[in-house]
């Protein structure tokens, strides 16, 4: 799901031994034209001390493009052991915190293995190998589907499962609790409630759902990483639920935090429900993304481009495409019966993402902070139905909600 | 292999000048432009490809050879590495971001490219091949991008390879049948037509069959430029850097506003793929064109496929030109420039598509205007 790989201005490469600032670089990776990532050293010394686990990535490259991997990581064992760092989009597994000049203070830390799901669930068709059949290569990703009153219908269960997971995620949330903690909590309400945590296993996703801290975008990997004082979290949450999807997500306060996070995290639900507020049939998909950017940008954010709101029903994610940035070029405008989500990312600095070695987290590319609401929405006669919206039992966590 | 080797090799400086150069935020101006080169087995669309590799032109082109798509996750490149290495050519592969396509807005195939434009010192453009594709408007739809997404690859222009000896034969084969042969679709969206083989068909010089050609693909797409070859031995400025997707890029609209030229074909079955220009001189609402254009582009009001469209617009309240593009549902409308004060400021749209009707389209816009 890598969205950009562009590299910030102020960003320079770390030592992938040290981490000091690095001036050299493997010879052997230029010649393979290998990622300076990774290969980059601030003295020979520590280049030559890194040279037996280093070497490793030629012979990586080497091999995929043979389509094989190196033995340490491809073995399927290590993916139900426990406490490993998630590499290849989560079809791999490593000892080590992988090289890469992180972007802002935020590192990954090691995944739990994986979590079992009671044979009573109905499963998506990735659950079992990691790969969508249905959804690729379907009509719905061309053409906007319509949902029939039993669709609707099975759509506001999952989306209510998915309110009240999202809401018990939210009340664990304080400085001490590691994000797998989270992930621990929403796989078991999706389970208990009947339904089967989308995310987990699709395009081998390891977790039950994301947890993005601080300058993660999306996609964050729930981990052993505990929750600080002063973070901003974002869980997004998805249910499979009676053969269709609810996806939402929500991004909370982590004891006290700067005026600034606070502004973000506001300034980003406003964004969402004022582009929330135009969506009726007629309406032209385009023009959410103006919504988003105007709000946004009035505020001094700036809104991620790589990442776009979606069609969502029988499959996770289908047509239509909607790009939460100003002058896209979007097709279609909405109908009755059409159910899709609306889900801005807005950036404290920069709107560019990069992608970690995991294949997964988008973080921003000058590693300040991003915050992103998303509901699940369907289109009515006359106007929109929030299917994931609030219940009078969601914890109190927005406090410009009491204002 | 160095696998074994114990020592490490000496490491090498970094570059402070290449570093700073692939750390290079992309923006327009050097924003990498994709050309998409299309055309029949056969028709001498590797001829042109080696052609542009292997010539001394100096510059650093990468050659994608679109074989294998999203399901095996890889493409071939071949790079010529220009000035930098004596024009050696190298071959890399590709890899295809595979995953949740769905939520991202670039396809997997632009972010590819986006990495390959990363990892090189220095490319100058990209030509993509399509091997076996029969249309070029999903690739087309894929490439071309949001200027809000500031990419360093852009969309530069669609390359048709025709055979000139081939051509009538596989033109007619549609007539036959119920269903297009790709030689249309393949005119239809081309910006350029490169007709090749032409010393098989005039080995005299007799040019009477050659403008036969000519005619016939114009009757399809008028706006294409069309380039007679000889085994594809073509002027690289001549296809390169076409811009043909930049909305404000001038050389086309000069083309669109040039009164004299008639763009609309003249002979055909109304069933065919044809050109079609409509003009009108007032002024029009630009909500009203909005609207009048999507419900022939998304709703198929009229029972009209638009495969391509071209326009200038004389828009109300607006001292600006507007220009008009669309690749099949996929449209912008942008103004460009002022309007200049010895133009005659006109609206002018052409069409490029099947089941046209020049009536239903001249009376519909004409209620985009204001008066």
């Amino acid at each position: 799901m890598s969205g950009g790989s562009d590299v910030a201005d102020t960003t320079s490469l770390s030592c992938a031994r040290c981490g000091k600032p690095a001036r050299l670089q493997c010879p052997k990776c230029v010649e393979l034209k290998l990622p300076r990532e990774g290969a980059a050293f601030c003295t020979q010394d520590c280049f030559k001390a890194s040279w037996s686990s280093h070497k490793a990535v030629h012979l990586k490259a080497k091999l995929s493009s043979l389509g094989t991997g190196t033995p340490h990581e491809q073995n399927s064992d290590l993916l139900n052991e426990d406490w490993q760092y998630c590499l290849k989009r989560g079809q791999a597994r490593t000892q080590k915190l992988p090289h890469f000049d992180w972007t802002g203070k935020l590192r990954p830390y090691a995944i739990s293995g994986r979590r079992a799901v009671p044979p009573h669930i109905e499963l998506p068709d990735w659950a079992a190998d990691g790969i969508p059949k249905t959804e690729p290569n379907s009509d719905l990703q061309h053409v906007v589907e319509i949902k029939t009153p039993d669709q609707i219908e099975r759509m506001r269960e999952a989306c209510r499962i998915g309110r009240e997971v999202l809401d018990a995620a939210a009340r664990v949330i304080q400085p001490g609790v590691t994000t797998d903690e989270i992930d621990r909590v929403v796989h078991d309400a999706t389970i208990a409630a009947g339904g089967y945590p989308s995310p987990l296993n699709y395009h081998f996703f390891p977790k039950s759902c994301c947890t993005s801290v601080n300058e993660v975008i999306c996609h964050g990997i729930p981990d052993a990483r505990k929750l600080e004082d002063g973070d901003i979290i974002n869980v997004d949450i998805s249910v499979y639920y009676k053969g269709v999807h609810g996806d939402l997500n929500e991004t909370y306060f982590v004891g006290n935090v700067d005026e600034e996070s606070r502004r973000l995290v506001q300034c980003t639900y406003e964004s969402l429900e004022k582009a929330i507020a135009i969506v009726k049939p007629g309406v032209r998909f385009r023009e959410i993304g103006e919504v988003i950017n105007r709000h946004t940008t009035m505020s001094g954010f700036s809104v991620v481009k790589s990442y776009c709101g979606h069609g969502i029903g029988e499959l996770f994610h289908c047509a239509p495409n909607i790009p939460h940035y100003g002058r896209n070029k979007a097709v279609g405008v909405m109908k009755a019966g059409q159910t899709f989500t609306i889900e801005p990312m807005i950036n404290a600095g920069v709107w560019r993402d990069r992608m970690w070695p995991d294949g997964w987290t988008a973080v921003t590319a000058d590693g300040k902070r991003s915050a992103q609401f998303e509901h699940t929405l369907l289109v009515t006669k006359t106007g929109v139905e929030v299917l994931t919206g609030r219940l009078p039992s969601s914890p109190n966590v927005f406090p410009w909600l009491n204002a | 292999m160095e696998d074994d080797e114990e020592e490490p090799p000496l490491a090498v400086q970094i570059d402070e000048e290449i570093k700073h150069s692939t750390q290079r935020p992309p923006n327009d101006d050097v924003s990498v432009g994709v050309t998409v080169i299309t055309g029949y087995l056969g028709s001498g669309k590797s001829t042109l490809v080696n052609h542009i590799l292997n010539s001394q032109h100096g510059k650093r082109i990468a050659v994608i050879l679109n074989e294998f798509g999203e399901e095996i996750g890889v493409e071939r490149a071949m790079i010529n590495e220009g000035d930098g290495n004596g024009g050696a050519i190298v071959e890399e592969w590709v890899e295809l971001a595979n995953g949740c396509i769905c939520c991202t807005v670039k396809h997997s195939l632009v972010q590819a490219l986006e990495q390959l434009v990363q990892r090189k010192e220095r490319l100058d453009h990209i030509l993509l091949e399509t091997t076996g594709l029969a249309n070029p408007a999903p690739l087309a739809s894929i490439l071309w991008l949001d200027d809000q997404l500031e990419s360093s690859v852009k969309l530069d222009s669609i390359i048709t390879v025709v055979d000139a000896k081939n051509l009538r034969f596989q033109l007619s084969e549609r007539r036959n049948s119920s269903s297009f042969p790709e030689a249309f679709f393949q005119i239809a969206f081309a910006d350029i037509v490169i007709l090749n083989k032409v010393d098989l068909v005039s080995p005299e010089g007799s040019g009477g069959v050659l403008e036969e050609l000519e005619k016939e693909i114009h009757n399809i797409n008028s706006l294409a430029s069309i380039i007679r070859s000889v085994r594809c031995q073509v002027d690289l400025p001549k296809i390169l850097n076409c811009r043909a997707y930049e909305a404000t890029h001038a050389a086309h609209l000069e083309e669109l506003l040039e009164e004299s030229r008639s763009l609309s074909t003249k002979d055909l079955h109304d069933s065919g793929v044809r050109t079609l220009c409509i003009c009108e001189p007032r002024k029009v609402d630009l909500d009203k064109v909005r609207l009048w254009l999507e419900e022939i582009l998304w709703d198929k009001k009229y029972g009209m496929d638009v495969y391509r469209c071209k326009g200038v617009l004389s828009v109300q309240n607006s001292d600006q030109l507007h220009t008009l593009q669309a690749v099949r549902e996929i449209y912008e409308i942008v103004p460009a420039r002022k309007w200049k004060v010895e133009e005659n400021q006109m609206n002018k749209i052409v069409f490029i598509g099947h089941n046209l009707n020049e009536d239903v389209l001249n009376d519909s816009f004409r209620t985009c205007t204001t008066s």
